[in-house]
């Protein structure tokens, strides 16, 4: 063993240490490295100056050499802070954000985490989609707006909208100059449904200095879109145009809103000018993203074989399709070849596998297993006949551990959870699709190509689906509502589920949105072609008009009428009021505040009665929506100064007890549960003549309801309400609670679910 | 530029720029809108479709000029259509644009209603001036099936809707849409019908030959060939031709009183072949709009995929497209641009004397829709020196040889590698017999070979106008070669077929004529050495064989002209 002495090895610590600091300075680091290693030194001095060189090292961006350092330097136990703080970032750098974590969790104090190593914790966590990741950005969000940002995204991205509001207004007075915050803050209030307070943020974006001023015009026109205000949506639009956006934002804007021959014209002229002015690499990505997402793709393939930079989503999607061996794409050569191969229509027919499949034997109770799939519980007609659907299915003797119910999303703070508390007792289990994101089982490689050139939101659909048709295994799988009931097609096939019943509801997609180009058309078609799938309709109005838009012969769609709970209703029966002229009659319209439900038309009726009806009318409201203002400045300028509006109200108890006749003035309908409750109640009810109306009506005798044309006028409405009014209220109630008991009680639903199921009925005694 | 321009946007895949075109301008002052150019306050700018509107609308902000748009009805059925958002758009744009600055179009008054209705009340209908056509076959437009029917003699042909220039199609053919077709396509039908009947025949003919870049310079001389013959066909009003050439050789067309566009291939220039084509396709487009030609005449293999471009450009429908299109390809040839059939007036085929050895794809009925074309075969094509040709004593003066056995040797151009390996055994054997070798030196070759030097070697065309000169040829058996040979010479010939060209089946060509004594070979297949060949060769020639051929000279570049003006001069068509 050497023997050193305090002389010379104070001699030899400072030749190195000055030849360390040379070699730094040079940035001659590996020499620098070999140097000190080389170095007989003792330990205490060796670790000052191998911390000085990773920190040098760190510096000049070295950080491959620094871990090595920082890697001897744990060994010889002396790792400091600092060290694991580069660790972990660099962890994070390299998508490594369990490493990462790992580090900070070794090497801190979880309860006392400084704030950079806090704020590495939080962005660890958050990309392993830890919740726990909020409390360490919570920590330095006030003086580190990166980290505020993130905290607000964590709780956007678990649906915590109103924690992420408040956050939001609270950074925003502390990071007042970054626009990011403004823009999370409209995204927030658009999901919150606070219309106009999105409004209010982009418009404010707009005009702010250094924000671009496209962006926020692009998002306020969505949300006006949105909201059905087409006038300044078009406004806007113009005025949008006049701005010469980047193309990727118009052509998404302009798909947004339903401009698709603009889309269209506007790609033209962006592939025919590349040549000479061409287009990023990152714009043609985000373009064609945004065709994918609309169903595109042999756009994208056109813009592929014109040789332009589509990008890796394209890139991938395309590939996808050649495994696939749809040839088509890859002879594209004009955009209007292209715009003819949309998704899903060119993955159709289904594959022959599919197509030979047997139809569902009929099977017993106990061998049945029930998926039933719906987008959400928000508050709706549909939503709560999905409620009633799982209730007639559990008084028909479905055992509830024989249903499973998955959601798309059950995010409370979108009030996508209207219904849950209903179904929470039941004992059905209940899955919310989104919370499961990340947990997605590995798709077989057919479906998972097939799945990449769908469009949006059918993609993630069927994605979600998947995982949980592979977790229930279900013998009946039933998608609720049209969105639902195409994933359920989709993923059912493809997953060789047995039964599979998909559940449209009044109308065909093309009679709410025209020139929609995602109404699945085409791939409703395929599916109902499927011999062990089967399409319902819930009004023999909406069955006509699906097997029309289909091209179906008819029968081939089925009815599956509403159903009615009429427990609740049994105690509020109420007798008919006598038509005392001194009475006023209490007019209640019970809708959705937006446009489909004509909810200014229906204000211009109640005051034309007024004018005409020799009693009294007493106008209100039961409803939400997006035109809530406008109605409430409508009504002041009729002089329906008396006029209640009530929001969210559940029970039936509260809707009805208050009203003598309910009135409905839609533009469009299916079986609207509203006439069919009001009726149960004895209430007289009118309505214009659309979808299911004039079926949900008891149609003969003075009981019968009033059925109004389709676009009628106020004024022609009411007249003819005054005419029907008195016999209407004399009449005997009880006819039309015989009506709605006989054609849409929970049992006839519970017994035509089972039979759409195969499912072999209990015999009762 | 001061003058007023009609400026139109087109979007590739809709026909109406092209029958706009037409209808606005017979030539000149319509050009297509181009991405960055602002127009002037004197310009009118014409959109085809409000999207097309929408989608350049930004750009029009720093420019006065009068906006013209056509609103177009639905062209799809089945409520896909989502127009109405983009009406109510373009509504707010007049509202912030100078008065009277847009104005409104529709092409029939079905559409003008529609307009109204959406909110155009000052829309007017386009109205086409003149008289209409009559009594022409009726192409029915089919937009499910992408294509157009074309009715022609008994048969029904078809095209693709977009294959060729709709307003070129109006002067042969009525339109009409299927009657299941959506609106917009009943529209343009009734427009492209209605269209005027405009001077199809041009009074001052022009004519565009594109010369391709090929191995020799054979697809030239062809060109020449029917140059010369429009010409002196049409003595009182010669008609101008132009040739749009890649080949290096030009100045013989320059030479012969032709004005020439020199261009450069993507090769040339070393560039992508994409933004080529584009570059290509715009100026060649432009040339089309300046000068309107009667007719483009193209030599090759296929249509160059951007003369089919142009002419669908709006603005380029005037001119005719005739295909010359040489037969005796390889049988392993590419035949993928036998397929260009479809987008011509006529395909123009020179005769070929040894057609009974065509083993290759041409020696059969071309399997592609013939879309608007007609096909002709005619008597071989030759650049005859006529009374050019000099007699024996005179083209030796001419090119300064000397009173001895000459035999002429010309195997082409630079392209002839394989024949170079032969050279020494040539010249050796030559030598032995005592015949001198003059050597033929291409146009298209850079620089004398320096072996050459002490060999005699001329440059001179056409090379035929000298053959009197000499009392042999040794040649390769190109079209052009085989045919001035066999048809006009009697000296013993011996053929060195080249089997590097790409299409051209010279060593069939050869065996041919060998098989009908018109002409030794020097086949690469027979166990003859070429030493045997050359020697047997040159003892013709050192005795002064003659050979009858038989086969006569017949003017297959006049008819050719003929099939030409036939379809683009009036005294022509109005018989």
């Amino acid at each position: 063993m050497d023997v050193v002495t305090e002389s010379q090895r104070t001699a030899d610590f400072g030749s190195v240490r000055r030849e360390l600091v040379r070699l730094c300075a040079a940035g001659a680091y590996v020499d620098a490295f070999l140097a000190l290693e080389e170095a007989t030194l003792a330990q205490g001095e060796a670790t000052g100056l191998w911390e000085y060189l990773e920190r040098q090292m760190v510096q000049s961006g070295e950080t491959t050499l620094a871990e090595a350092v920082r890697t001897r330097l744990a060994a010889a136990g002396s790792y400091t802070a600092q060290m694991a703080i580069a660790d972990a970032q660099s962890a994070i750098d390299l998508g490594e954000p369990a490493q990462a974590e790992l580090i900070l969790r070794s090497s801190f104090d979880l309860d006392d985490l400084p704030p950079m190593a806090a704020k590495l914790m939080g962005q660890a966590m958050a990309l392993g989609a830890r919740s726990e990741a909020l409390e360490h950005f919570a920590a330095s969000g006030e003086t580190d707006p990166d980290a505020a940002l993130a905290e607000i995204d964590i709780l956007r991205d678990s649906d915590r909208l109103k924690e992420a509001e408040e956050r939001c207004r609270r950074y925003i007075g502390l990071h007042a100059g970054d626009h990011r915050f403004h823009v999370r803050s409209a995204r927030i209030a658009a999901a919150l449904m606070k219309w106009d307070e999105a409004l209010q943020t982009w418009e404010h974006l707009v005009e702010r200095p250094g924000f671009p001023r496209s962006v926020a015009m692009a998002n306020r026109i969505q949300v006006l879109n949105r909201l059905g205000h087409s006038e300044e949506t078009e406004a806007l639009f113009a005025e949008f145009l006049l701005q010469e956006p980047e193309l990727p934002i118009v052509v998404q804007t302009a798909f947004a809103i339903g401009l698709v021959n603009l889309a269209d014209a506007i790609l033209a002229r962006a592939e025919e000018h590349h040549g000479i002015t061409p287009l990023s690499e990152r714009d043609w990505d985000a373009i064609c993203q945004t065709l994918l997402q609309s169903g595109q793709i042999g756009q994208v393939a056109w813009l592929a074989n014109r040789g332009l930079p589509v990008g890796p989503s394209a890139d991938q999607a395309l590939t996808a399709a050649k495994r696939l061996s749809i040839r088509s794409l890859e002879s594209v050569a004009t955009q209007e070849e292209g715009r003819r191969l949309t998704s899903p229509e060119h993955l159709l027919p289904f594959p022959p596998y599919i197509r030979m499949r047997r139809p569902s034997p009929r099977q017993s109770l106990d061998d049945a297993r029930i998926l039933m799939v719906n987008a959400s519980l928000v508050s709706g007609g549909a939503e709560r006949q999905f409620v009633f659907l799982v209730k007639a299915l559990l008084e028909q003797g479905v055992p509830p551990d024989r249903i499973d119910l998955a959601f798309f999303s059950l995010a409370k703070d979108r009030g996508r959870a209207h219904f849950l508390p209903m179904l929470e007792e039941s004992g059905v289990r209940v899955h919310d699709l989104q919370a499961l994101s990340g947990q997605y089982d590995q798709m077989e490689r057919d479906l998972d190509d097939r799945c990449q050139l769908l469009p949006r939101p059918l993609r993630g659909d069927v994605a979600a689906l998947h995982h949980i048709i592979r977790q229930v295994q279900p013998t009946v799988l039933h998608g609720w509502q049209d969105r639902a009931a195409l994933a359920c097609g989709f993923a059912g096939a493809h997953l060789g589920v047995e039964r599979i019943v998909m559940s449209a509801r009044n109308m065909q997609p093309q009679r709410r949105e025209p020139g929609n180009r995602l109404d699945g058309k085409a791939l409703f078609t395929a599916l109902t072609l499927l011999p062990n799938v089967v399409l319902t309709a819930n009004c023999v109005a909406g069955v006509g008009d699906y097997e029309t838009w289909l091209g179906l012969p008819s029968d081939t769609v089925r009815l599956l009428n509403n159903g009615l709970d009429l427990k609740p209703l049994r105690g509020n029966n109420r007798p008919a009021r006598p038509a005392d002229r001194d009475d006023p009659i209490r007019v209640t319209g019970v809708f959705r505040l937006a446009q489909n439900k004509r909810p200014l038309l229906w204000l211009e009726t109640i005051a034309r009665l007024r004018e005409l009806s020799s009693r009294r009318i007493v106008p209100r409201i039961v409803g939400v929506g997006p035109l809530a203002q406008d109605v409430l400045a409508h009504a002041q300028n009729l002089g329906l100064d008396d006029l209640r509006i009530e929001g969210d109200l559940v029970s039936e108890h509260a809707i009805y007890s208050d009203a003598d006749v309910v009135l409905l003035m839609s533009r469009v309908e299916g079986t609207p549960n509203v006439l069919l409750e009001a009726q149960a109640l004895g209430i007289a009810v009118a309505a214009c003549d659309v979808g299911g109306v004039r079926h949900a009506m008891l149609n003969r005798g003075d009981a019968a309801g009033l059925v109004l044309p389709a676009d009628v006028s106020a004024i022609e409405a009411a007249a003819r309400i005054d005419g029907w009014l008195p016999g209407a209220l004399n009449a005997d109630p009880s006819a039309r609670r015989a009506f709605v008991r006989d054609h849409y009680s929970l049992e006839t639903l519970g017994r035509n679910a089972l039979d759409l199921y195969r499912i072999e009925q209990q015999v009762r005694d | 530029m001061t003058d007023k321009r009609i400026l139109i946007d087109a979007l590739e895949g809709d026909p109406l720029p092209q029958l706009l075109a037409c209808l606005l301008s017979s030539k000149g002052a319509v050009q297509p809108d181009t991405p960055d150019g602002i127009p002037g306050p004197d310009d009118a700018l014409w959109f085809p479709s409000q999207h097309g509107f929408l989608s350049k609308m930004g750009k029009l902000q720093g420019s006065d000029c009068h906006i013209n748009i056509v609103i177009r009805r639905p062209s799809e059925n089945g409520g896909l259509n989502p127009d109405d958002a983009e009406h109510a758009v373009i509504s707010q744009v007049a509202q912030r644009l100078s008065p009277g600055r847009l104005r409104f179009h529709a092409l029939t008054e079905d559409a003008r209603r529609l307009a109204v209705q959406q909110g155009y009340s000052d829309c007017n209908v386009l109205e086409p001036q003149g008289a209409a056509r009559h009594n022409r076959p009726r192409a029915t437009i089919d937009p499910s099936s992408n294509r157009i029917l074309l009715p022609r003699d008994t048969q029904m042909r078809q095209i693709g809707l977009h294959a060729v220039n709709w307003a070129r199609l109006s002067r042969d053919y009525d339109f009409a849409a299927l009657p299941e077709a959506a609106p917009d396509w009943h529209d343009l039908a009734r427009l492209a019908a209605a269209l005027p009947k405009g001077p199809d025949t041009a009074t001052d003919p022009l004519y565009v030959f594109i010369t391709p870049n090929g191995v020799g310079i054979g697809h030239l001389t062809r060109q020449l060939a029917i140059a010369r013959a429009l010409q002196e066909q049409n003595p009182d009003r010669p008609p101008r031709i132009v040739f749009w050439s890649f080949s290096r050789a030009a100045i013989i067309a320059q030479k012969a009183g032709h004005g020439v566009l020199l261009r450069h291939t993507a090769e040339h220039l070393g560039a992508e072949d994409a933004p080529w084509q584009k570059w290509e396709t715009q100026a060649f487009a432009q040339f089309l709009r300046q000068h309107g030609p009667a007719g483009i005449v193209a030599d090759g293999s296929s249509i160059a995929p951007f003369v089919v471009d142009a002419m669908r450009q709006p603005g380029c429908h005037h001119a005719r497209l005739f295909w010359v299109q040489r037969g005796m390809w390889q049988a392993d040839a590419d035949i993928r641009g036998l397929s260009d059939i479809l987008y011509c007036d006529k395909v123009l085929i020179p005769g070929d004397l040894a057609h009974e050895a065509d083993t290759g794809p041409t020696s059969r009925r071309n399997p592609n829709p013939p879309g608007l074309s007609e096909t002709r075969i005619t008597p071989p094509v030759t650049l005859a020196p006529g009374a050019d040709r000099l007699a024996r004593g005179a083209a030796r003066r001419a090119l300064g040889i000397k009173w001895r056995r000459r035999c002429l040797v010309s195997l082409g151009g630079d392209a002839f590698a394989r024949t170079e390996t032969l050279r020494e055994e040539l010249v050796q054997a030559a030598a032995r017999s005592g015949v001198h070798l003059v050597w033929a030196q291409s146009p298209l070759a850079t620089r004398p070979n320096q072996k050459d030097g002490a060999l005699k070697t001329i440059a001179v065309y056409p090379l035929n106008r000298y053959y009197d000169a000499f009392d042999g040829v040794i040649a390769a058996a190109g079209y052009n070669t085989f045919h001035e040979l066999m048809q006009s010479c009697d000296m013993p010939v011996l053929f060195l077929p080249t089997a590097n060209a790409r299409l051209d089946d010279q060593p069939a060509r050869a065996r041919f004529a060998a098989d009908a004594g018109w002409a030794d070979v020097l086949d690469p297949e027979s166990d003859v050495s070429a030493a045997q060949v050359f020697a047997d060769f040159f003892a013709k020639v050192r005795s002064g064989t003659k050979v009858d051929r038989n086969s006569g000279l017949r003017d297959g570049a006049g008819e050719m002209a003929r099939e030409i003006s036939a379809l683009t001069m009036p005294e022509h068509t109005d018989g």
